[in-house]
């Protein structure tokens, strides 16, 4: 029954990868039939009025947009004959899977670039992206803990933290890539540092993440809502971006803590699927400095100009501040996966969920 | 008593009868009542509860329905899209939507965060239930979940009446019950409710046809009444015929002069002479054989008493050559007879053997203390023969002739008592001793013991005739009560003891020295062949007529005072015949015993029982009858 269900998982996703590239492949042909640029992205970016007033205004078209929780749920959406999308926004994580598919169209992005925080234009450049693909928003991995349960230090070895947590809840990013990440950095070799081949790091599986979340009850959430107003909430590793939202929610002196060793860069990619003129027009008003303040203020998460005082927001400023201040230090997460590593984590994630939510469901 | 005092007790009986029959009824009619009402409150209370579980039944159907759909990619998806995508994921939205077939869903209408409709599916209506599609990643969780759209649905009551009524066949509208709200619960199945408008719904339960509450008062009332009736008719006819109308006819005669019939009205009386006639009865009856068993004793002390001279007459009869033998046949066999019939009476009647050697009615006569000891010391080396104590008795000359006037079975009680103490303080091995030393006036009894010991303070509180404990299971008299008793018979009681080494009881009680039974030691002694100890002066005569014939000299005693002067001038290989039933508190074996003890030791003891009669007694060489036995 339970390789059966595997099974089926890997079948099912290597048909969502394949869906998915034919979807790309066509997109230039369904682009904006009404009127709309469709854009699908990570919930939250572009949920302000602000973001598609400001499209309306330039480019004289509605702004439509999905949005997506996880990875997975993107490459499921955007594989789906359903639905064709103009820009299509992602984790720098799964860019390898999906690279070679993304059109090269006449877009050109680059020029944007040059306005961005210099190290982030640098990694940028260093990255040797298509013209049409271009830095978006830009978020930190950390710690958002509760001092009334726990009391976390930057001097804290990651099994210190998972041990402080002792049996209270932790709340883990939805994310596999991130996950083995972390793993790989708690227990993994020294030397290898970079993670290029899956099989040569520690796996993702049950055993890892069990020996990584020790007795703590667990939930994988990227949306973690309503977790932290649970009495024993003790912490959630997740982005930055987040964790402030949710400070800012509870209204509770929840703390953010970027620990040296295992906070880091995550990126957030746009490509521009289509060379239509009002889906140009679209993408270069959502890279523009005045939306990505809108988004940055909205969602705290960091836009790649690094304008700090842009930022309304005091707890978030101060957090900006000492981001871009530990910049050139803090590692930035490439992972790239091939599709193939990309599954195997997918459906090792898979089995992790189910246990931990049968395990915690069983408590 | 007046006839007319006999109808107003008559009147009263039948009234309180009435009345209390009366009240039994207005009571069990207040009781089905009492009972009805609380019922029907139960059952609507009931009824209200399952209604209310078959609203939550329908509302959980439906909920699940709606989790299924709201879980789904189509549904998510729609929700998390643009507008773009919206149009192209309707399709599929919709049709999830209708597969559903909601028929008490009049309409829906799914709600963002910000307010606007995103979709909006057939009719509104009053009745409205708003539910927050809550998710925690892509799943529905009411509590974890992040609540940024609402999905409201509008209720056709007409055809949400009928889901119910699918789901319980026992529900049926009513015009005049109590409404219960439809949606007045916190939760709509599975979800939270965030609005919902009121909808009132009068709903009850089936019942099983029943009797009507008047019609069962009815019927009790008339059961009731039918039984009431027959019990006062019934008491009434019981009070007239056996109570109220013979004593009226009773009364009236007696009033009258006239004679009471011997039938029927006065069989009550005649049963009452009957029964007192009969316990008259049974009371001589019981008295008779009171006076049996009195007359049986006088029988067998009569047996005993011709067994002596019957003895004396077969020994005559032996010795008379002169008389014919036909008449000396004649008079054995007159003498078998009499002594069959001795045998027989005593067998029937005969009293248990006095065991105790002295009992409550005896008289205070004097006696002479160093027999007493001696009895006492035997039965408690027998009492207690098969502990590791031994008891010893020492006496000097002068005591011999003390004796004392006080009662026996007080002295037995006190001796016995402090002997058992002496006896029972010693844990292990050890010596009891009783000295018995008489001076002219008072006799010295000290009984020492090898045992613990005693306290001082305990010896103290015996002394002040305080009462102390210190036995768990005593049962007899206390060391208090025994110096109480020597008090009155004007004697002391001291006490010496040093733990661990022994304690020594010393008694000093004053004597009764009477010269004419005092000893006077001869140092002389006597010789004869033998000694017969006999209360019977018949008997003694006897044996001293055979003893004559055979040329052998015998010394016959008849009383043990008499013995105890006497017989110490006779050498102790002395045979000495003694008789069982010495007439007194003493038995002859346990005299005998104590002759033992001063060195006799071919002692014979003579009874008209059988030999089975007694046990063995090492200190006896034989059992013999009362013939004389002259060899």
């Amino acid at each position: 029954m339970y390789s059966k269900r595997k099974n089926n998982l890997n079948l099912k996703c290597i048909f969502l990868i394949y869906a998915f590239l034919i979807a790309i492949a066509s997109t230039n042909v369904y682009a904006a039939p009404d009127g709309s640029v469709n854009v699908i992205t990570w919930w939250g970016y572009l949920d302000s009025p602000g973001v598609a007033q400001e499209v309306k205004d330039k480019c004289n078209v509605n702004l439509s947009h999905d949005t997506y929780y996880t990875n997975n749920e993107f490459l499921r959406r955007v594989s789906t004959n359903k639905t064709r999308y103009d820009i299509i926004i992602f984790s720098q994580t799964i860019y390898d899977l999906v690279k070679d598919q993304i059109p090269k169209n006449k877009v050109n992005l680059t020029a944007i670039s040059e306005k961005f925080n210099p190290i982030i234009r640098n990694q940028y450049q260093h990255g040797n992206f298509p013209h049409n693909v271009i830095y978006f928003m830009h978020s930190l991995s950390g710690f958002l803990w509760n001092p009334k349960v726990i009391d976390l230090s930057s001097q804290d070895s990651v099994e210190d933290i998972f041990k402080k947590a002792n049996k209270n809840i932790i709340v883990m990013i939805d994310d596999p890539v991130e996950i083995w990440n972390l793993i790989n950095k708690t227990y993994g070799s020294k030397n290898n540092t970079e993670l290029k081949n899956y099989n040569d790091t520690l796996q993702l599986n049950s055993a890892n993440f069990k020996r990584l979340t020790q007795n703590a009850t667990v939930y994988m959430a990227n949306n973690y809502n309503q977790t932290y107003d649970q009495k024993n909430f003790a912490f959630a590793f997740g982005w930055s971006g987040d964790a402030i939202v949710y400070m800012k929610q509870a209204k509770k002196p929840f703390k953010f803590l970027i620990h040296p060793k295992l906070s880091y860069i995550s990126s957030d990619l746009m490509a521009v699927i289509n060379d239509n003129p009002q889906t140009i027009c679209v993408a270069k008003v959502l890279m523009s400095k005045k939306v990505l303040d809108i988004v940055e203020n909205n969602t705290y998460y960091f836009s790649p100009y690094g304008d700090y005082q842009a930022v309304k927001l005091p707890a978030y400023q101060s957090i900006y501040q000492e981001v871009f201040k530990k910049l050139p230090t803090i590692q930035w997460l490439e992972a790239p996966l091939s599709s193939a590593d990309f599954e195997k984590m997918t459906n090792a994630w898979n089995d992790i969920q189910l246990n931990m939510r049968s395990t915690r469901d069983g408590n | 008593m007046e006839i007319n005092s006999l109808n107003a007790i008559n009147r009263s009986i039948k009234k309180n009868i009435t009345l209390s029959l009366l009240s039994l009824l207005a009571l069990s009619l207040l009781i089905l009542n009492v009972i009805y009402y609380s019922n029907v409150t139960a059952v609507n209370q009931q009824n209200k509860i399952e209604i209310s579980s078959n609203f939550d039944l329908l509302k959980s159907n439906i909920s699940e329905k709606i989790s299924i759909i709201a879980s789904s990619s189509a549904f998510v998806d729609y929700l998390r899209s643009g507008s773009v995508s919206q149009k192209s994921l309707k399709s599929d939205f919709i049709y999830d939507l209708k597969t559903l077939k909601l028929k008490d869903i009049n309409g829906m209408k799914i709600v963002s965060a910000s307010g606007d409709t995103i979709f909006s599916d057939g009719a509104s209506s009053s009745y409205y239930v708003d539910l927050p599609l809550c998710y925690f990643d892509r799943g529905l969780d009411s509590t974890l979940g992040d609540c940024s759209h609402h999905l409201i649905l509008y209720f056709d009551i007409t055809a949400l009446i009928k889901s119910l009524q699918k789901v319980n066949d026992n529900l049926i509208q009513c015009k005049h019950c109590t409404p219960i709200d439809f949606l007045s619960s916190k939760t709509f199945g599975s979800f939270n409710v965030a609005n919902a408008s009121k909808m009132p719904l009068f709903f009850d339960i089936k019942k099983p046809q029943s009797f009507n509450i008047i019609t069962i008062n009815l019927i009790v009332f008339l059961f009731m009444a039918i039984l009431a009736s027959w019990t006062w008719r019934r008491t009434n006819f019981i009070l007239d015929k056996y109570i109220s109308h013979p004593l009226k006819k009773i009364a009236n005669k007696l009033k009258n002069g006239e004679g009471l019939a011997q039938n029927g009205e006065i069989d009550e009386l005649a049963y009452l002479v009957n029964q007192i006639q009969d316990r008259e009865e049974k009371l001589k009856i019981a008295k008779e054989n009171e006076n049996l068993v009195v007359i049986g004793q006088m029988l067998s002390q009569v047996a005993h008493d011709m067994r002596s001279p019957l003895a004396v007459i077969n020994t005559i009869v032996k010795q008379a050559v002169q008389i014919p033998k036909r008449q000396r046949t004649l008079m054995r066999g007159a003498d078998q007879q009499l002594r069959g019939l001795t045998d027989n009476l005593l067998s029937q009647y005969r009293v248990k053997p006095v065991t105790n050697l002295l009992t409550e009615n005896t008289a205070h006569e004097p006696q002479k203390i160093s027999i007493l000891l001696s009895s006492i010391i035997s039965e408690k080396q027998a009492e207690y023969n098969q502990l590791p104590v031994a008891i010893h008795y020492k006496s000097d000359s002068n005591s011999d002739n003390a004796t004392t006037d006080i009662s026996m079975v007080d002295f037995k009680r006190v001796i016995s008592n402090i002997l058992n103490n002496a006896i029972e303080a010693i844990h292990e091995t050890g010596n009891v001793t009783v000295t018995l030393t008489a001076s002219s006036n008072s006799a010295i009894i000290r009984i020492n013991d090898s045992g613990v010991g005693m306290k001082p303070e305990l010896i103290e509180k015996i002394l002040n005739g305080k009462s102390v404990s210190y036995k768990k299971n005593g049962v007899g008299i206390g060391l208090a009560s025994s110096y109480n008793f020597i008090q009155s018979w004007g004697g002391d009681l001291d006490i010496a003891s040093q733990q661990n080494v022994g304690t020594t009881v010393i008694i000093t009680i004053p004597t009764s020295i009477h010269h004419d039974i005092a000893l006077q030691d001869d140092p002389c002694h006597e010789y004869a062949d033998l000694i017969l100890i006999d209360d019977n002066k018949s008997v003694t005569d006897a044996w001293e007529l055979s003893a004559i014939s055979k040329r052998r000299k015998i010394i016959t005693f008849n009383n043990l005072n008499d013995v105890g002067r006497g017989i110490k001038k006779f050498d102790r290989t002395i045979p000495i015949y003694i008789d069982s039933d010495l007439g007194g508190a003493i038995r002859g074996e346990q005299y005998a015993k104590v002759l033992y003890e001063q060195g006799f030791f071919n002692i014979y003891l003579t009874t008209g029982y059988k030999n089975s009669s007694f046990e063995p007694m090492s200190w006896i060489k034989g059992i013999i009858g009362k013939e004389p036995n002259i060899g």
